[in-house]
C-alpha cells in the first residue's frame, strides 16, 4: 500500500467505504454529464414540452 | 384509431391543497407565537406552551403539514398529466391523505405535551413514527402503480424529483426512527453520541434536501413551465441538476457538525460535498429562471409567476448562503447563532412558501373551473411576502452576526469582553421584536390567500381535469431487459475505472502511476466508444432509462445510499470499540430520569451540550467536548442553537440551589434573562418504579449497566433524590415534601430534583467507581 494510502486508512479501514463512494459518485456523474451532452437537441425539446401538452385545457378564464 | 377518456384524480389534490393552507396558517401562527416568546418571556404562559415545547411543533408542523401537504397537492396533480394516467388507486389516495392528516393531529397533541425523542425535525415518538413509515409507503405504491400504468413512456425530469422524494425520505426516516420503546410514549435512539448526531443530521440535512427541495423542484419543472407557456429552458441542464443533487446533498449532513467531536475526515467531507453542491443547486435556479426568457414581461400582471419567479430566486440565495456557511471558518461564527435561523427561513418562508403560493393560485382556480377571485389581492401577498421574508432575514443576519462576534470578542489579556450570556441576548433583543414584525407581515399574506383561494373555490364548482388518449391494445413492448440496463456499458466502464483507480491506491511508485494511467485510458476510451455507437439506431442507455421507472428507481437508490452508508458505516462501527475503552460511567437512575426531563422540556432547542476547540468556548464554558462525553448519551443533546448558554460541562459549576431558584425564577439569578421560568417542574413527580425499564432499554442499546444497577434502580433514585431535596432544604430552606399534595414548594420525587441531578452531572466523569454505586453507599453511610 502507498505510503499515503497507509496514512490515511491508519485512522479507521472503514475509510474506504467513502473512497469507493466518492470514485463512485465522480464516475457516474462523469458518465451522465457525458450523455446528456451527447443528447440531441430535437430529443430534449420532445421531452421538454410534455409539461405543456398534458391535457385538454378545462375553460377556467 | 380508437380512444378513451381519462379523468384525473382531482379530489385528493384538492384536499392536499386545503389541508396545506390550513397547516400553513397552524403552523406559521405558532411560528409568532415562539417569536414572541423569544423577544418577551411573559408570553411562555401555560407549561405546555413554554418555548421548548412549541419550537418542534412549528417545525414540524410547517415542514410536514405545511410543506407535506402541498408537495403531495403538487405531486399527485402533475404526475398523472406527466404520464397521462389517473392516479392508480382512490382508496390508496384516500388512505394517504386521511392518515397524513392523522399524523399531524397526533404531533400537534403530543409535541405540547412532551412527547419527543429530542432529535430536531424527528421528535415524533415512536407510535407516529410507523404511521409515517407506513403512510409514506402506500404514498409510494400509489405514486409507482401509477407510473406502471402510464402512457407516456418517457418519464419527464419531474419525475424524477418525486422518485428521488419518495425512495430517500423512506430510507432517511427509517434509519434516523432505529429506536428502543421504553412505554407507549417514549423511547431511545439506537445510536449514542456521535453516531446520533451523524445519523441525526444526514437526516436532517437530507430531509431539507429530499422534503423541502427535491419535490418542490419537480413541481418548478412543471409549473414553472405551465405558467410561463413555454418549456423548460434546458431539459439536458434539468438532467445534469437531478443527478448532481442526488449525488451531492446526501454527503453533505456533516456541516450541521463543523468543529464538534465528530472525527475530522467526516466533517471535511461535509464542507466540500456542500460547497460543491453550489454547482447544480444554481444551474437549477438559472434553468427556472432563464425558461422565463421571452416571458418577462408576463410577471407584471401574473401573481402565479411572480410568486414562482421569486420562490426560484430565493432558492438561488439560500443555496448560496448554504455552502457559504458550511466553509469552516464561517460556520465558527455562525453556528449555534440566528444566522442559521435566517438561513432557515430565507429558504423555508422564500422559496418554499412562495411556491407554494405560486403553485396555489394557479391550482385552485382550474380544480374550480373559476377566475382567481382577486389578482389584487394576489400581488399584495405578494409584496408583503417578499417584504416580510427580507425583513426576517436581514433582521437575523445582524442578530447572528451579533452574536458571533460577541461570544468571540476577547480583551488584549485574552479575557471574554462579554463574559455574561445574557449580554449577548440584550444586544439582539430588538432584532427579535424586528422578527415578529415580519412574521406578522408574511402570516397576513397567508391569511389573505387562504381568503382569496376560499373565494375563488366558491366561484365555482369542483372540476376534475380530462384528457383523451389512444386506447393501446399491444401490450407494452420491453425494449431492453432490466439486466442489460443495471449491467449496462456506462456501468461497466464506471466500475472498471473505480476498481483501477482503487487497486492504484494499494501500490506505491511505478505500479500507481501505471494503473492511474490505465484508468484514465480505458474511460477515455469508454466515452469514445460511446461517441462512435452515437449514431447507430440502437437506443442510448440513459434514453432507455428514462423510460424504465423501476431500474431508474433502483439507481437513485444506490446513488443516495452510497453516501450515507460510507458516511455512517464507520462511525457505528468504531463506537462500541470506544465503549470498551471510555473513562465515562452510565448516569444513574436519578441522573437518567433527568435525563429525560431534558429532553421532554425540549431545553435542546435553545442549549446546547457541544463546546467547540475555540479558545473563546473554553473561556466561556469549560474543556473542549469530545467523543468520549456523550457515548452513553441516547439521543445525543449536542443542539444546534444557543439562545442561552452551552451546558456541556455544567456540572458543578453552580450549587443545586442556584439551579433550583434559576428554575423558579430565570430572571431572579440571570437578570434580563428570556428563559421561561419551570416552577411547575418541582411539583410534577416521576414514578421511580418505571426506571428500571429505562436502564434496561438503555443496556438493550448497548450502555453497560450492570444487573445489580438495574435491579436496584428505583431505591437508588429515590436515594439520589433525597439527597438532594434535603440539601435544597438545609442550605436554602426550601419547604420539602414526600407528595405534591402536601403543599410545599418542592417535591422529592419530583421533575425538578431529576433535572439538578442532570445537569450537575454534565461534563463530570465520577472518578474510579460509578455514582451508581457511590450513592448507594453513601446512603447506606
Amino acid at each position: 500500500m502507498s505510503r499515503f494510502a497507509a496514512e490515511f486508512f491508519e485512522q479507521s479501514p472503514a475509510l474506504l467505504y467513502p473512497v469507493i463512494a466518492l470514485v463512485l459518485f465522480f464516475t457516474v456523474f462523469l458518465v451522465v454529464v457525458i450523455r446528456v451532452m451527447r443528447m440531441k437537441a430535437s430529443e430534449a425539446d420532445q421531452y421538454a414540452r410534455i409539461p405543456l401538452e398534458d391535457e385538454l385545457e378545462v375553460p377556467h378564464e | 384509431m380508437k380512444t378513451q377518456r381519462i379523468v384525473y384524480n382531482d379530489r385528493v389534490v384538492r384536499q392536499f391543497v386545503w389541508a396545506s393552507v390550513l397547516f400553513g396558517i397552524v403552523g406559521m401562527l405558532v411560528g409568532i407565537i415562539i417569536a414572541l416568546q423569544l423577544a418577551f418571556w411573559p408570553a411562555n404562559l401555560p407549561p405546555f406552551l413554554s418555548f421548548g415545547r412549541l419550537r418542534p411543533l412549528h417545525t414540524n408542523a410547517v415542514i410536514f403539514a405545511f410543506v407535506g401537504n402541498m408537495l403531495f397537492a403538487g405531486v399527485y396533480y402533475s404526475t398523472q398529466r406527466l404520464v397521462r394516467a389517473r392516479l392508480a388507486s382512490d382508496i390508496l389516495s384516500a388512505i394517504h391523505f386521511w392518515g397524513w392528516q392523522l399524523i399531524i393531529v397526533s404531533a400537534a397533541l403530543s409535541l405540547p405535551l412532551g412527547i419527543t425523542t429530542g432529535k430536531e425535525y424527528a421528535e415524533l415518538e415512536w407510535p407516529i413514527d410507523i404511521s409515517i413509515a407506513v403512510i409514506w409507503v402506500v404514498f409510494a405504491v400509489n405514486f409507482f402503480w401509477t407510473l406502471a400504468k402510464r402512457r407516456e413512456k418517457h418519464l419527464y425530469v419531474a419525475i424524477w424529483f418525486y422518485i428521488a422524494t419518495i425512495i430517500t425520505v423512506a430510507v432517511l426516516h427509517i434509519v434516523n426512527s432505529f429506536e428502543i420503546p421504553v412505554g407507549a410514549f417514549k423511547s431511545y435512539s439506537i445510536f449514542a453520541g456521535v453516531q446520533d448526531a451523524l445519523v441525526q443530521w444526514w437526516y436532517g440535512h437530507n430531509a431539507v434536501a429530499f422534503f423541502l427541495t427535491t419535490p418542490i423542484l419537480g413541481i418548478m419543472y412543471y409549473f414553472l413551465p405551465k405558467a410561463a407557456e413555454r418549456p423548460v429552458f434546458s431539459y439536458r441542464l434539468s438532467i445534469v441538476h437531478f443527478w448532481g443533487l442526488v449525488f451531492l446533498y446526501i454527503w453533505a449532513g456533516p456541516h450541521h457538525l463543523l468543529y464538534t467531536a465528530l472525527p475530522d475526515w467526516a466533517q471535511t467531507l461535509g464542507m466540500v460535498f456542500s460547497l460543491m453542491l453550489w454547482a447544480p443547486s444554481w444551474g437549477g435556479m438559472l434553468n427556472g429562471l432563464l425558461t422565463l426568457r421571452g416571458a418577462w414581461d408576463k410577471l407584471r400582471a401574473d401573481p402565479v409567476l411572480k410568486f414562482l419567479a421569486a420562490g426560484v430566486t430565493f432558492y438561488g440565495m439560500s443555496t448560496f448562503e448554504g455552502p457559504l456557511l458550511s466553509i469552516k471558518s464561517v460556520s465558527g461564527l455562525a453556528h449555534y447563532t440566528d444566522w442559521i435561523i435566517g438561513h432557515v427561513h430565507s429558504g423555508g418562508l422564500g422559496w418554499n412558501g412562495l411556491m407554494a403560493a405560486g403553485m396555489f393560485y394557479w391550482l385552485v382556480p382550474r380544480l374550480y373551473g373559476a377566475k382567481l377571485h382577486s389578482r389584487a389581492a394576489a400581488n399584495f401577498h405578494f409584496w408583503i411576502a417578499t417584504v416580510g421574508i427580507l425583513i426576517y432575514v436581514i433582521a437575523m443576519w445582524v442578530a447572528g452576526i451579533t452574536q458571533g462576534l460577541m461570544w468571540r470578542a476577547v480583551s488584549e489579556t485574552g479575557g471574554l469582553l462579554y463574559p455574561n450570556f445574557v449580554e449577548t441576548y440584550l444586544a439582539i433583543r430588538p432584532m427579535y421584536w424586528a422578527r415578529l414584525v415580519s412574521g406578522l407581515l408574511y402570516f397576513t399574506g397567508i391569511l389573505l390567500m387562504a381568503w382569496n383561494l376560499i373565494k375563488t373555490a366558491k366561484s365555482g364548482a369542483a372540476v376534475d381535469g380530462e384528457l383523451e388518449v389512444a386506447v393501446v391494445t399491444e401490450p407494452r413492448e420491453r425494449d431492453i431487459p432490466w439486466p442489460k440496463l443495471l449491467f449496462g456499458q456506462p456501468v461497466m466502464a464506471s466500475i472498471i475505472v473505480i476498481a483501477l483507480l482503487f487497486a492504484m491506491t494499494l501500490f506505491d511508485g511505478f505500479m500507481s502511476t501505471l494503473l492511474a494511467i490505465l484508468a484514465i485510458m480505458w474511460g477515455v476510451a469508454a466515452i469514445a466508444i460511446g461517441i462512435r455507437d452515437r449514431d447507430d439506431e440502437k437506443v442510448s442507455w440513459h434514453r432507455a432509462l428514462e423510460g424504465r421507472a423501476g431500474v431508474f428507481t433502483v439507481l437513485v437508490v444506490i446513488g443516495v445510499l452510497v453516501g450515507g452508508v460510507a458516511e455512517i458505516i464507520p462511525m457505528v462501527i468504531s463506537v462500541p470499540e470506544s465503549i470498551r475503552t471510555t473513562k465515562n460511567v452510565p448516569y444513574t437512575p436519578l441522573e437518567l430520569e433527568g435525563r429525560d426531563v431534558f429532553v421532554r422540556e425540549g431545553c435542546y432547542t435553545c442549549h446546547s451540550q457541544m463546546i467547540r476547540p475555540f479558545t473563546w468556548e473554553s473561556a466561556r464554558y469549560g474543556e473542549v467536548s469530545t467523543i468520549d462525553d456523550s457515548i452513553f448519551d441516547h439521543p445525543f443533546q449536542w443542539g444546534s442553537r444557543r439562545i442561552g448558554p452551552d451546558l456541556a460541562r455544567v456540572g458543578g459549576k453552580y450549587a443545586d440551589v442556584w439551579h433550583y431558584k434559576h428554575m423558579i425564577d430565570p430572571r431572579e439569578i440571570s437578570p434580563g434573562s428570556n428563559m421561561p421560568p419551570y416552577p411547575h417542574l418541582s411539583k410534577e413527580t416521576i414514578d421511580f418504579a418505571g426506571t428500571v425499564t429505562k436502564l434496561r432499554a438503555m443496556r438493550n442499546v448497548g450502555v453497560p449497566y450492570q444487573a445489580d444497577e438495574i435491579q436496584t434502580a428505583e431505591e437508588t433514585a429515590q436515594a439520589a433524590a433525597a439527597a438532594i431535596a434535603s440539601g435544597l432544604a438545609e442550605n436554602a430552606g426550601v419547604a420539602v415534601c414526600d407528595q405534591p399534595t402536601d403543599g410545599c414548594e418542592l417535591v422529592v420525587n419530583s421533575r425538578m430534583v431529576a433535572l439538578i441531578a442532570y445537569l450537575q452531572r454534565l461534563g463530570r466523569v465520577p472518578q474510579g467507581e460509578s455514582l451508581a454505586t457511590a450513592d448507594t453507599k453513601e446512603v447506606a453511610r
